[in-house]
């Protein structure tokens, strides 16, 4: 009886340029469930995920240049994404961006976090609280009058995550959650995304990562779905991840090989 | 913690003032300056005196401030050059350049003298607002003190990116300079597409104008990213500011002050 938090069917993408990007995406996420999608570069991992809050969308393609095109159909938690209810699907759906400088553009981190709410209709009286809980969530609580552009890569990261929980998205789309940290950053923002109660979508070509947080796993490559299972079943097929640019995580190789 | 006891907790008093008062204090600087009358020109470095007073106030060092107003030099400069040439008045030198005779007024030259000092007198005020306030309080500001939500988002985003751009082109002059050994004067001589013997700092002034191309492409890409991130966070073209506190009695007092200081000195500015 698991109600479907993401619902893609068909979903094809073409940019401005000719590139297709999707090709007959078809992707179903329980609520709750945590997945990931894994491919190489420019397999459309992005792409699909920018789909996912309607940034992107196969009825809305003007804002991308009338070279745009895409068909098929994004529901979300039942909800079809138009044009009519972006607001509404972007406060269920929070996308962390890969970098986390596009993200962060306020003077403040405080004002970065309350850049949501705001716009979401949160009088200004009740911000502190929101604010303060969200930093508190990703452990940066005090940071609230500091400068994004003078943090470390892994704090704006986190700073970045506070911004979309604190306009308490039902999902969360992750697009390369932990690209440039080091290990202990790794090990802290793993830890922090594992909390997270929220429906989960994670796009990476980082597969230890995908195999530590996701239960399920779909592997994109040029476009299209070509695999989907259990996570430490998928990854495993080294000819499987070798064909699509990938390799078996080092964790799953080592468990594997016969004891000397 | 509320956010406002943090945010408003930086700076000196002047920082921290309301920016309606400071935006409407720099206007009544600026007309100052501007009005000032055209033959008492010698009182001009006066008007400077409040503006030196808040400058100390809110302890913005003074080198930074000047490199920066001297930024509108080129535009008034040019733009002020012309008119010793034709204002009528008193011949003070003739140029014959070729088969026309150029004559310089004394009156054109006062002219001159009074345009760059007011125009560098307004830009000083400017510079020492937007080095007192933030951004996008300056821009809340604005919205409260009427302008059109639309100018007001295209300010804000404009400054937003504006810091983009330099970050970006920050970086990629870096990522040149560490491929660049040798000063441009001992940059030997080679053969660039069948060219013979191009001096390579051609060449190099070639990846200057190739770093500006791709500097405004991974501009607009980076625009397109962030606005992506803005309208997934529910931005609608609505700049809204978090705390819009009313401005103190005593900062109030102090822009009264300051703005009857400033009338004062323009008063007397008419009197012979």
């Amino acid at each position: 009886m698991t109600e479907e938090a993401i619902e893609v069917a068909g979903l094809t993408y073409r940019y401005p340029d000719g590139t297709a990007a999707l090709r007959g995406v078809n992707l179903g996420v329980s609520v709750g469930e945590t997945v990931g999608i894994v491919g190489p570069n420019g397999a459309g991992k992005t792409t699909l995920l920018l789909h996912l809050n309607g940034s992107l969308s196969p009825t809305r393609h003007s804002r991308f240049g009338d070279g745009a095109r895409g068909t098929g159909a994004v529901r979300i938690l039942g909800t079809e994404v138009g044009r009519n209810n972006l607001k509404q699907i972007r406060s269920e759906v929070g996308f962390v961006f890969e970098n986390p400088e596009h993200q962060l553009f306020m003077p403040t981190v405080f004002e970065d976090v309350a850049f949501g709410p705001l716009n979401q209709g949160v009088p200004p009286e009740d911000l502190g609280p929101i604010v303060a809980q969200a930093l508190a969530e990703v452990g940066m609580q005090g940071a609230e009058s500091r400068s994004p552009h003078h943090l470390s890569l892994g704090q704006k990261r986190r700073v970045a995550l506070a911004t979309v929980l604190a306009m308490q998205p039902k999902i969360l789309a992750l697009d390369e959650p932990l690209a440039g940290l080091d290990p202990r950053g790794r090990r802290e923002t793993m830890h922090l995304i594992a909390a997270l109660p929220q429906t989960k979508v994670i796009a990476s070509h980082d597969l230890e990562m995908i195999l530590e947080l996701c239960r399920r796993v779909f592997l994109l490559d040029a476009g299209e779905i070509i695999a989907t299972g259990p996570t430490a079943q998928l990854l495993a097929d080294q000819s499987l991840m070798e064909a699509h640019g990938l390799e078996v995580p080092v964790s799953l190789r080592v468990s594997q090989r016969p004891c000397p | 913690m509320s956010g406002r006891s943090v945010r408003r907790s930086e700076g000196t008093a002047i920082h921290r003032a309301d920016a309606r008062l400071k935006i409407l204090a720099c206007l009544a600087y600026v007309l100052a300056v501007v009005t000032n009358p055209a033959n008492q020109w010698a009182k001009l470095p006066y008007c400077a005196l409040p503006l030196l007073g808040v400058l100390l106030l809110a302890r913005l060092p003074l080198g930074k401030v000047l490199a920066r107003s001297a930024v509108v030099a080129p535009f008034s400069l040019l733009i002020a050059l012309f008119l010793p040439f034709c204002t009528q008045g008193h011949t003070v030198v003739t140029f014959h350049l070729l088969w026309t005779r150029l004559e310089v007024t004394r009156e054109g030259l006062t002219v001159l003298g009074e345009v760059v000092s007011k125009s560098w007198l307004s830009v000083l005020g400017l510079v020492v607002l937007s080095n007192t306030t933030r951004s996008g309080e300056l821009v809340a500001g604005l919205r409260r003190l009427g302008l059109p939500a639309v100018i007001a988002s295209t300010l804000f985003l404009t400054v937003r990116y504006l810091i983009l751009f330099a970050d970006e082109a920050k970086q990629m002059e870096c990522a040149r300079r560490s491929r660049m050994v040798k000063p441009w004067y001992r940059l030997p001589r080679v053969h660039l597409w069948g060219l013979p013997r191009v001096h390579l700092w051609g060449w190099r002034m070639r990846s200057t104008s190739g770093m500006v191309t791709s500097l405004f492409i991974r501009a607009c890409d980076t625009a397109e990213r962030v606005y992506l991130a803005m309208a997934s966070r529910g931005f609608d073209g609505e700049v809204r500011q978090a705390d819009f506190p009313r401005p103190s009695p005593s900062a109030i007092g102090a822009s009264l002050c300051f703005v009857l200081i400033v009338a004062a000195i323009r008063a007397w500015g008419l009197v012979r």
